[in-house]
């Protein structure tokens, strides 16, 4: 069995992946479909570690943004040696992650993508260049795919592999057709032109902002309920075992669904766990 | 179309057409239903009484260009243009497998036999009972399977057509039908061999063109050093985990007057899948150091790597210590496995096999200090490596690394600068 690449992807690809296939036998690996058909099971990630959480013991959380986004990494007791290097180095850092995908499914239509590392190194900036670089040009060569595979009556696997796309790129783009109703190629090619523009000097010089941990996530779920939320954890923390689901749910006047969702995204960003199943604690 | 109405058709086209299908239909629906005559007996009865040839009458022969990839039952007649056999263990016990190619007056298909019943050599002809097809590298392939029959024709029932496709030395893979290359010997040897008591002469080297080199092995047709030429007519088959051409009298072979120009572009790991290569180079990042790199001991004797001073095989020995690095090269299409000699290793570390023991020792005999230099050193850092690629159904890829280099990433501006020309920013 060859080993499954490590993928060079942007975060903003990775994150947008809607389609998952999972294992259905033990030892094989799952993987994840991006909107530009790359079929990831393992990536390879460079960037610049922002943000490290500890969620719980034995779990740690961290953000290594790029150009693009940021990837979430989710070192648990499985990776002792990338835990304690996410534990020990300060922010910001330039960090090398090699990890496998991971995906929380809450419901149908959500998924949360994260990265359960491998191996986990402090690196050079050239060498987080050099990443972007090499992820653009893979990028490019999927783009090139999906433009000619849209461009099809009926789009192929054969057909692109005879205009000379590798397998597992014709493979791929044929899945995302499949599972992607609407795909967006110029907007990925903007993305990868903004990306190797970062690396010329005379962009570097002018700086650039790192995508905001807040910012992001407030368009991602409205802050004041998550905040609301955080002080209703508080108060109905009875017995220290934790606020009630049944009583949050009556005390925020929140549908199930909202409020399952701002639950779920308070855990993700380390605000809250369960220590009981029902029951909510802030960290 | 249902089966009746399949051997309609079969008796109808044998009778080229003359005799009208109704006719047809009720005669063999008589011979079956009445007479309960076997369908094959019946089909070639009806025939013949209805003053055709019963000869034409073909089941699912079909012709080797007209097979499609996934089809459940075939039958055809061909030649055997190349065979090899390859062991392999299930549940503990040792079989033997065959791959080569089939030809016929079409053209020409790869095939694979779990199973003969027959001993086949190249040049046999054969008749091919339920065999069936699958896709391999994207073309069809022939599979000989369990219900497939094989029986020898004789000698020269089948022409073949030599569908010859040109090819570059970087697109070869093993079991490929006939090709054709124009390359350049780059080394040659010249060996004696005897097969069947027949003394043979073979010349075994390396050639290549503008996309890569491959081994070769020349039987009878003397080739040299430095000569460029077309070779039409060449197969490929695996060797030594690695694709390797082999050509014949039967090839054409012409002398061809350019500048070939051997080019190093590297390839992609995905492109090494399932065939390996010589003497490739191959672009990507070390993502992992693998357990054994580092300081290690070796039997004084065999070589063989211990953890104790007992080898297996020597007994109790006094082990010497030697270097070496297993780690994973990937570049985002494909991962494998190089391995680095003692002299690289010392060369990546910028210490001896000396300076190693005396800095365990400084750390408390703990060895895993060297492999952690060689972590710091190379994990994520992208690297150019050449060597032979060793293609392992179980193991994947492993390069034995004849030669690397960092690669040079301060360039990383202008490149991304030329990438956006490219695309217009």
């Amino acid at each position: 069995m060859p080993r499954e690449p490590a993928w060079r992807v942007f975060s903003a690809e990775y994150n947008s992946s809607k389609h998952y296939i999972k294992a259905t036998e033990p030892k094989k690996p799952s993987y994840v479909i991006t909107p530009l058909g790359a079929k990831i099971s393992r990536l390879f990630v460079v960037g610049v570690l922002t943000e490290v959480r500890l969620i719980t013991d034995e779990i740690v959380k961290a953000r290594v943004a790029d150009q693009t986004g940021a990837f979430y990494i989710l070192a648990g007791k499985f990776n002792p040696e990338s835990r304690q290097i996410l534990e020990s180095v300060k922010v910001p850092q330039f960090l090398a992650v090699v990890g496998k995908i991971n995906v929380f499914k809450p419901d149908e239509e959500t998924m949360y993508l994260s990265i359960v590392p491998e191996r986990v190194k402090v690196v050079k900036e050239v060498l987080r260049d050099y990443w972007v670089f090499d992820t653009a040009r893979r990028l490019k060569i999927r783009i090139d795919a999906m433009r000619e595979a849209l461009k099809m009556d009926v789009p192929t696997v054969n057909n692109l592999l005879e205009l000379g796309f590798s397998r597992k790129i014709s493979e791929g783009v044929i899945t995302a057709i499949k599972y992607y109703e609407k795909i967006n190629v110029e907007k990925y090619m903007d993305m990868l032109k903004d990306a190797l523009k970062h690396l010329l000097p005379e962009y570097k010089m002018l700086g650039y902002e790192l995508p905001s941990v807040e910012e992001e996530e407030e368009e991602e779920i409205g802050g004041e309920e998550e905040e609301l939320i955080l002080k209703l954890i508080d108060e109905l923390n009875k017995d220290n075992k934790g606020a009630s689901y049944e009583d949050l749910l009556e005390k925020s006047g929140l549908d199930p669904e909202k409020l399952d969702e701002i639950l779920i995204s308070l855990q993700e960003k380390g605000e809250i766990y369960e220590p009981l199943l029902g029951r909510f604690k802030r960290i | 179309m249902d089966d009746m109405e399949k051997h309609i058709e079969d008796i109808y086209r044998a009778l080229g057409g003359k005799v009208d299908r109704d006719v047809i239909a009720r005669e063999l629906r008589n011979w079956i239903v009445n007479f309960k005559i076997p369908i094959a007996e019946a089909k070639r009865s009806i025939v013949s009484k209805l003053g055709g040839d019963p000869n034409k009458l073909v089941g699912n022969e079909k012709k080797i260009s007209e097979l499609e990839i996934g089809e459940g039952r075939v039958d055809l007649k061909a030649k055997v243009i190349s065979i090899n056999s390859r062991e392999y263990e299930i549940d503990g016990i040792r079989r033997k497998m065959f791959y080569g190619i089939l030809g016929d007056e079409t053209g020409t298909i790869p095939f694979t036999a779990w199973r003969l019943e027959i001993e086949l050599r190249k040049g046999d002809c054969v008749e091919i009972k339920n065999a069936y097809t699958k896709e391999w590298q994207g073309s069809p392939q022939l599979v000989i399977g369990t219900n497939t029959r094989v029986s020898l024709l004789p000698p020269d029932a089948v022409n073949v057509k030599l569908s010859i496709s040109p090819r570059k030395i970087i697109e070869l893979y093993p079991r490929m039908g006939l090709v054709e290359v124009v390359a350049k010997i780059l080394d040659v040897q010249e060996k004696e061999v005897t097969v069947d008591g027949v003394p043979r002469k073979v010349f075994d080297g390396i050639i290549g063109d503008d996309t890569g080199e491959i081994p070769f092995t020349s039987w009878d047709v003397e080739v040299k050093k430095g000569d460029t030429l077309k070779i039409s007519g060449a197969y490929v088959r695996s060797f030594r985990g690695m694709p390797q051409l082999v050509f014949d009298p039967r090839a054409t072979i012409t002398p061809v007057n350019i500048e070939m120009e051997i080019r190093e572009i590297p390839v992609t790991i995905e492109s090494l899948e399932g065939k390996g290569g010589y003497n490739v180079l191959v672009e990507g990042v070390i993502i992992d150091v693998k357990k054994g790199s580092g300081l290690i001991y070796r039997c004084p004797e065999c070589g063989r790597v211990l953890t104790s001073s007992n080898c297996p095989e020597h007994g109790k020995v006094i082990p010497v210590p030697d270097m070496r690095i297993k780690a994973i090269l990937d570049d985002g299409t494909g991962a494998m496995m190089c391995i680095f000699n003692r002299e690289q290793t010392e060369r990546i570390l910028g210490i001896t096999v000396d300076d190693a023991l005396r800095i365990v020792q400084e750390n408390f005999g703990n060895p895993m200090v060297i492999r952690e230099m060689i972590e710091e050193k190379l994990i994520a850092v992208p690297m150019r490596v050449r060597g032979n690629v060793l293609s392992k159904e179980k193991y994947g890829l492993t390069m034995l690394v004849r030669d690397f280099e960092f690669l040079d990433v301060d360039d990383i501006a202008k490149k991304a600068e030329g990438m956006l020309e490219d695309l217009g920013w």
